[in-house]
């Protein structure tokens, strides 16, 4: 494709507000670091129309919807992001896919695997493709985290220990948890470590101001209120195909706090706070470090830049340009969802779970 | 209340990198904090606008056609003066050199409309006070755009000192630094280190005196050694140079000593502070790990706070909190600098009411 992307976004809501519509200026058309635009603004859509009218003006678009098959249907474009409830985000993605258009959907991309298999059946079927937005696998720590673990010194992957952690979370009817929060780690897991064999979960609630002893996954999800928000934490420990080991702490008890670690073999990588690298890679007296140059006034320091929001934009419109599938796409979606299935199953039933055993 | 019709002048890089991206949370367009997690948006009110953008100019059309198409801008001027005949906007945002900013500043003051300028408002004492001149006269704001001031690290660093245990300030200390410099286009006291001229009175107040020594180790390649000291009695020293990194980590550095108390910024982010008993030692730094608008680096590092407080300012009918007399204060301190290196030795800055 010679011209410039034609762009639809569907969802105005204050995620999609105030991290991937400001992304698009910096990684497909208005930044200055930019060499040249790749896509142009095309149409918006949200169902509310203050949302979708407020979005069109501030972020640029030509024109705005409250329908996203209207949208479809009068607008010319190449692809479509759509930036959603995981509830949601089935049903849009499959209609632009039927309408022969690719798309990034937001993270999880969805809550089930039903639905991720009817997005990979759709894109089958239109021969487009789904890129789903994990955008930390774009974001600068984790790729300088990459860069050190791919020097030759470094040896192979053998352990990974993460924790990724939020406050008191929604109740389980809006968001669950390990699906819309933690599948940043799970996916993150599974960027570090390549593809996983098994989990082995335990699990402890404080749910509802429960002063006794925790609850289990089982008191959890055998109580028929949904409407108690989630603190809880999950300790996963992973058995990877290429043979290493792996611990992730993910809960809903303390506030936003991530860290990442990676052995090698006489070696390790460290990210904490999704920010500051710090490496040795063999004998090496000195560490490798690196943390974003904060006095930066410019976009490269802007934290959708450093946390991959830009990157993720950029690659989907790049990809839809250049007609190939992006990397995460909808397998990578299914392959989180299972594991966090397989995380709940061994939660419930106490003993590992092999990802085979998911389908 | 309406919005405030705010036109902007300039589209060069700094202010498409930095302060067109600052309009949306500046002007009350954007959703603050974390996600609501919430079902649906269905019935949350909008925060009214406090201000939106109706016009800007650039004498490059191209450019500022491109930069009116992204940010939706409906009119657009080569000519300053005809998009304020046209416009009449109650504001404008003018970002262009600082050799143009004071006539363009002073015209648009002529025809009646409250102007914010980037710093350094001007490269003469001079041009700022015909510019203070003609604010008086037309009875309008000149802000400047010293958006240090407005920075998260440097506002807590503030507020921490202002703590009756820290005790008086008395001894500022900062390092500020850069790569090789283009002093061919801009002048490195006026363009880069007026940060560090105008942070020491925002933290400790007007300065009495300075000495200056210098010295230059190529084209663009010199560091200035400066030793204030305040109407207060407190002291200070000053480390800025032109030897370093551009704009790398370690080359912005602040502490402030009280009696007993001290507080540190580091790297323009991360603040420490003691206080006498050394009970709990203070920590902030922004928690950017969340992904929001308020955690943006437009937002920690003033953008945002600077061109917020202009609009606030002009709809609230106060002065803005950074002014063109703090402009003129920076612009005397850099010609006491000079006069303090020409003439080997302390200048007050009472004998500095001119350029000569």
């Amino acid at each position: 494709m010679s011209r410039l992307a034609r762009i639809g976004f569907v969802g105005c809501g204050n995620h999609a507000t105030q991290n991937i519509y400001p992304a698009l200026r910096l990684g497909v058309n208005g930044s200055p670091a930019l060499k040249e635009p790749i896509g142009e603004l095309v149409a918006c859509c949200d169902m509310q129309e203050d949302l979708a009218k407020r979005n069109a003006r501030v972020f640029g678009f030509e024109r705005y919807y409250t329908n996203h098959l209207e949208m479809l249907e009068k607008e010319d474009l190449d692809c479509v992001i759509a930036v959603m409830r995981p509830k949601d985000q089935p049903g849009v993605a499959i209609d632009c896919l039927n309408a022969g258009l690719p798309v990034l959907v937001e993270k999880p991309p969805t809550t089930n695997l039903e639905d991720a298999y009817a997005i990979k059946e759709a894109c089958d079927r239109s021969g487009k493709s789904v890129m789903v937005a994990f955008m930390k696998r774009f974001s600068e720590p984790y790729l300088k985290a990459k860069e050190i673990m791919a020097q030759p010194g470094f040896g192979p992957a053998v352990a990974f220990e993460a924790r990724y952690n939020f406050g008191r979370y929604a109740s389980p009817d809006t968001y669950d948890f390990l699906n819309a929060f933690s599948c940043h780690i799970l996916d993150l897991t599974r960027f570090f470590m390549g593809e996983v064999r098994s989990v082995y979960a335990s699990y402890a609630s404080v749910q509802g101001d429960n002063a006794g002893s925790p609850l289990t996954y089982a008191d959890v999800v055998n109580n028929p209120d949904k409407t108690i928000p989630q603190e809880e934490a999950w300790l996963l420990n992973f058995q990877f195909e290429s043979g290493a080991v792996g611990m992730v702490q993910t809960n809903s008890l303390e506030r936003v706090q991530e860290r990442v670690l990676v052995t090698g073999r006489g070696s390790w990588v460290e990210v904490t706070d999704w920010r500051k690298v710090t490496g040795y890679v063999g004998t090496t007296e000195w560490p490798q470090t690196w943390e974003p140059h904060d006095q930066l006034p410019n976009d490269p320091l802007d934290f959708r830049t450093v946390h991959g929001y830009t990157g993720e934009v950029r690659e989907f419109v790049l990809a839809a340009r250049e007609g190939r599938t992006p990397v995460p796409n909808i397998e990578d979606g299914i392959a989180h969802l299972k594991i966090e299935l397989a995380a709940k199953r061994s939660a419930l039933e106490n003993r590992p779970v092999l990802i085979s055993e998911i389908s | 209340m309406e919005p405030l019709r705010v036109a902007f002048i300039g589209c060069g890089e700094h202010a498409r990198m930095s302060l067109y991206p600052s309009l949306r949370s500046a002007f009350g367009g954007a959703p603050g904090g974390l996600p609501a997690l919430t079902l649906s948006h269905e019935g949350t009110e909008q925060p009214p606008l406090a201000a939106r953008l109706v016009a800007l100019c650039d004498h490059k059309r191209d450019l500022a056609e491109r930069v009116a198409s992204f940010h939706h801008v409906d009119r657009v001027y080569t000519d300053h003066r005809e998009m304020i005949e046209q416009e009449r906007p109650d504001a404008v945002i003018v970002c262009i050199h600082p050799k143009r900013q004071a006539q363009t500043a002073i015209d648009c003051l002529n025809m009646g409309v409250h102007v914010w300028v980037e710093k350094p408002p001007a490269e003469s004492i001079a041009d700022a006070m015909a510019m203070a001149e003609a604010a008086a006269a037309a009875g309008k704001s000149l802000a400047v755009g010293y958006m240090k001031r407005f920075s998260q690290p440097y506002q807590v660093a503030r507020q921490f000192m202002n703590q009756p245990d820290f005790g008086v300030p008395s001894v500022w200390e900062s390092r500020y630094t850069y790569g090789q410099y283009p002093v061919d286009v801009y002048r490195f006291l006026n363009g880069f280190a007026t940060h560090h001229l105008d942070l020491p009175r925002f933290f400790m107040g007007d300065i009495e005196s300075v000495h200056a020594e210098r010295v230059e180790r190529g084209f663009g390649q010199a560091a200035y050694a400066i030793l204030l000291r305040f109407a207060s009695g407190a002291i200070g020293t000053v480390n800025t140079n032109s030897l370093e990194d551009p704009h790398s980590n370690w080359s912005e550095r602040v502490s402030i000593t009280g009696v007993g108390g001290r507080v540190f910024v580091e790297n323009w982010r991360r603040v420490i502070g003691l206080l006498p008993d050394d009970t709990s030692r203070f920590y902030w730094e922004p928690e950017d790990i969340r992904p929001s608008d308020d955690q943006n680096s437009l937002e920690i590092h003033g953008f945002v706070g600077e061109l917020r407080d202009f609009v606030e300012s002009v709809r609230e009918g106060r002065a803005p909190a950074a002014t063109i007399e703090d402009g003129i204060a920076a612009l005397r301190l850099e010609r006491a600098i000079e006069r303090s290196l020409a003439e080997h030795r302390t200048v007050q800055l009472e004998e500095v009411t001119s350029d000569a």
